[in-house]
């Protein structure tokens, strides 16, 4: 009864307690009265969240259970490549384009089950800090990128990889079915971490995981199957990537590990762990992706576009200090 | 305390969200003010180097940017990079020009993200500018934009970069100098230098693999050794990076030092860190060092005889030629692909009129 009771006031507290919605009000409210031709390119707000939702997912789940994945966006970046290359072996050995796209999908789904099994080794198993483990990873998996990536390179039949983030479903831009995956996904794990068991482990072992452990909590399974959840994540948005692009690049990844982090951190997830949900992710996304669709409506510099973000982190973190002061009175 | 903690708060937000609007109409408003200003008059001096014009191009120039009128047509210029300091240069040069031609000029800086440069090529696109030029980029990426640029009706100008061959239909031109032929040329007056049969020993010190540009480089260097029996070192890749151009060449030193006869540095910057490293090592008398970009370090450099030659790519000249492409484009209907920019070879013998005219 407890439990329900605790579970129900969580839920409730997503909504009511969160700044992140009167953020994103605002911001919209500010967007469409004050930037002109906003409404016409907002489609990219949802493109773009769609995108990057996913990786921005996985990170909050490891950022909950109190540690970081500074590897994100290079595991995208890797995924992205690796679909690509599976396509054209399939493709030219084929020459079946739905058969090669079914392959690059589990190719790139693997490769970022492998690559957050990587990173989930180094911190769950062997101890590593998070931080410093995810840098080194990062590294490795760049290196990687780099070796396969020749400038750029397209799917022997991008046509059938663009589907997915491009096909305008009842001919609407934003309406695509990269945004129908990430809303599943967004369903998916809130749920997944509301519900179940396994999914509450997370915030008891983000929020102590000395106490979890002697709750009978397994700190090193829950932290590894995260950052292995955190990689097949990163996957999704890498293959989400090239979709969208119609192509793979070496710099694919390049300016995720900070938009990830920004997004979480704006939209609610504590640095400390034990806090958030897939809701405040959704949120923080979307924050960022109407500032960034702001910007980009205004025509600003990059010095104000560098000026603003860095701007908006600060406020969002010193709300996000107040927000705490006032749970911990 | 709750209470001051919560206002705060909503003011720390409302005040965020207020400074972006009103910066935004800034922002936008710096981009497209100057607007005013006529088509430059023709007071320039013409011919090779002159076209300076009280809007036109700077001093050194080699484009006539005087006759150009780009009045009441809305620009848009995507870049790669505004920070990189040539790469900056062409954006700078370019709206500053076509402002004083009388366009408004909308930019976009996708921060060395290639996709975001097609993303922003299409937020031009739905802007509905009425000419769109964007520098860098990647090859492949811009097919589809030069497609969609096609499909709305919009002019696309490619500054530096070309495009694809599958989208070249579809692009209006390809503005910059030839990259390929510069090296090839580079290489003919290092063969010419020292003499086809020498056997030089050749390090060379390239940026990025991946990029088109560094390759083009390279492909037009090998092309210019192959009638030769030189021995070409694999290109060592410092990344944009000074300090490791200069830990390559010191590497190379510490290996073959005494075999090494010449150095190719496929962009000035880099040539500059290997310059230092073979100045450190007191072998400036037995390598020879030749360079690309025309900076003015390097130009001192050549003074100075650490560097037998560079040369120069001017940013204001693919600029000013992207203005001259737009404006025959806009009066004609048409204009044709490729606008080849000039490239100055400077040695010793001629580096005393280019000290300090370096653009950075």
């Amino acid at each position: 009864m407890a439990a329900k009771a605790e579970k129900r006031s969580r839920l409730v507290r997503t909504f009511k307690d969160n700044n992140s919605v009167l953020i994103l009000i605002i911001m919209l409210f500010v967007a469409f009265i004050a930037v002109d031709g906003y409404g016409s390119g907002f489609y990219n707000v949802i493109r773009y969240t769609a995108m990057y939702g996913p990786v921005c997912l996985g990170l909050a789940m490891v950022m909950i259970t109190g540690n970081i994945d500074l590897s994100a966006g290079f595991q995208a970046g890797l995924a992205g490549v690796t679909s690509v290359v599976c396509f054209n072996a399939v493709y030219n050995a084929s020459g079946n384009s739905v058969l090669s796209l079914v392959v690059a999908i589990v190719g790139c789904l693997l490769t970022g089950l492998i690559t957050g099994f990587i990173n989930g080794f180094f911190v769950a198993k062997i101890g590593v800090s998070s931080l410093i483990a995810t840098i080194a990873t990062n590294y490795a998996y760049q290196g990687i990128v780099f070796y396969f990536a020749n400038s750029s390179f397209a799917p022997a039949d991008a046509d059938i990889v663009k589907i997915i983030a491009n096909t305008k479903l009842f001919g609407q831009k934003w309406f695509t079915p990269s945004a129908i995956i990430f809303v599943v996904i967004v369903a998916a794990v809130f749920f997944w971490m509301y519900k179940s068991k396994f999914g509450n482990n997370l915030y008891v072992v983000g929020d102590n995981p000395e106490a979890a452990a002697y709750a009978g909590i397994s700190v090193q399974k829950t932290v590894w199957v995260t950052y292995v959840l955190c990689g097949m994540l990163s996957a999704v948005c890498g293959f989400i990537m090239v979709s969208n692009a119609g192509f793979a690049i070496y710099t694919q990844g390049n300016s995720l590990a900070t938009l990830t982090i920004s997004c979480c951190v704006i939209g609610g997830i504590k640095m400390s762990g034990g806090k958030g949900t897939a809701i405040h992710v959704l949120l923080g996304v979307l924050i960022m992706r109407v500032i960034s669709q702001m910007m980009t409506a205004l025509f600003l510099s990059q010095a104000w576009v560098n000026l603003i973000t860095g701007a908006l982190l600060i406020v969002v973190l010193i709300i996000d200090r107040f927000t705490s002061n006032k749970e911990a009175e | 305390m709750k209470k001051i903690g919560k206002l705060l708060s909503l003011v720390l937000a409302l005040a965020m969200v207020l400074a972006l609007a009103s910066c935004g109409g800034s922002g936008g408003g710096s981009a497209g003010s100057g607007s005013a200003a006529p088509a430059a008059s023709s007071e320039a001096g013409g011919g090779q180097s002159g076209a300076s014009g009280a809007s036109g191009a700077q001093d050194g120039c080699n484009v006539d940017v005087s006759g150009v009128d780009l009045s009441g047509k809305n620009l848009g210029y995507v870049t790669i990079t505004s920070t990189a300091p040539w790469g900056g240069r062409v954006g700078t040069e370019f709206v500053r020009m076509a402002e004083a031609a009388g366009a408004k000029v909308k930019t976009l800086d996708a921060n060395t993200v290639a996709d975001d440069v097609t993303n922003y090529c299409r937020q031009m696109i739905d802007a509905g500018v009425d000419a769109l030029a964007v520098f860098g980029g990647d090859p492949t990426a811009m097919v589809d934009i030069a497609k969609e640029c096609k499909e709305a009706g919009i002019p696309l100008f490619l500054c530096a970069l070309d495009v694809d061959e599958a989208g070249r239909d579809c692009a209006t031109a390809c503005i910059g100098p030839d990259q390929e032929q510069a090296f090839v040329d580079i290489g003919k007056k290092i063969i010419d230098d020292n003499g086809a049969d020498a056997g030089c020993n050749v390090v060379q010190i390239s940026g990025v693999p991946f990029l088109k540009d560094y390759q083009l480089r390279e492909a037009g260097f090998k092309t210019a050794m192959a009638g030769s029996n030189y021995n070409l070192y694999e290109p060592d890749y410092a990344f944009s990076s000074r300090t490791d151009a200069k830990s390559a060449m010191e590497q190379h030193i510490q290996a073959d030092g005494d075999k090494i006869n010449i150095v190719i540095g496929y962009d000035d910057d880099l040539t500059m860190g290997a310059v230092d490293a073979i100045q450190e090592a007191k072998l400036g008398d037995q390598i020879k060092v030749y360079s690309f970009t025309g900076q003015n370090d390097a130009i001192q450099a050549v003074k100075d005889g650490k560097l037998e030659m560079t040369v120069m790519n001017r940013a204001d000249d693919i600029a000013a030629e992207t203005c001259v492409a737009m404006d025959e484009y806009f009066s004609t209907g048409s204009t044709e692909y490729y606008h080849y920019t000039d490239l100055t070879y400077i040695t010793k013998d001629n580096v005393d009129q280019f000290i300090g005219k370096g653009e950075f």
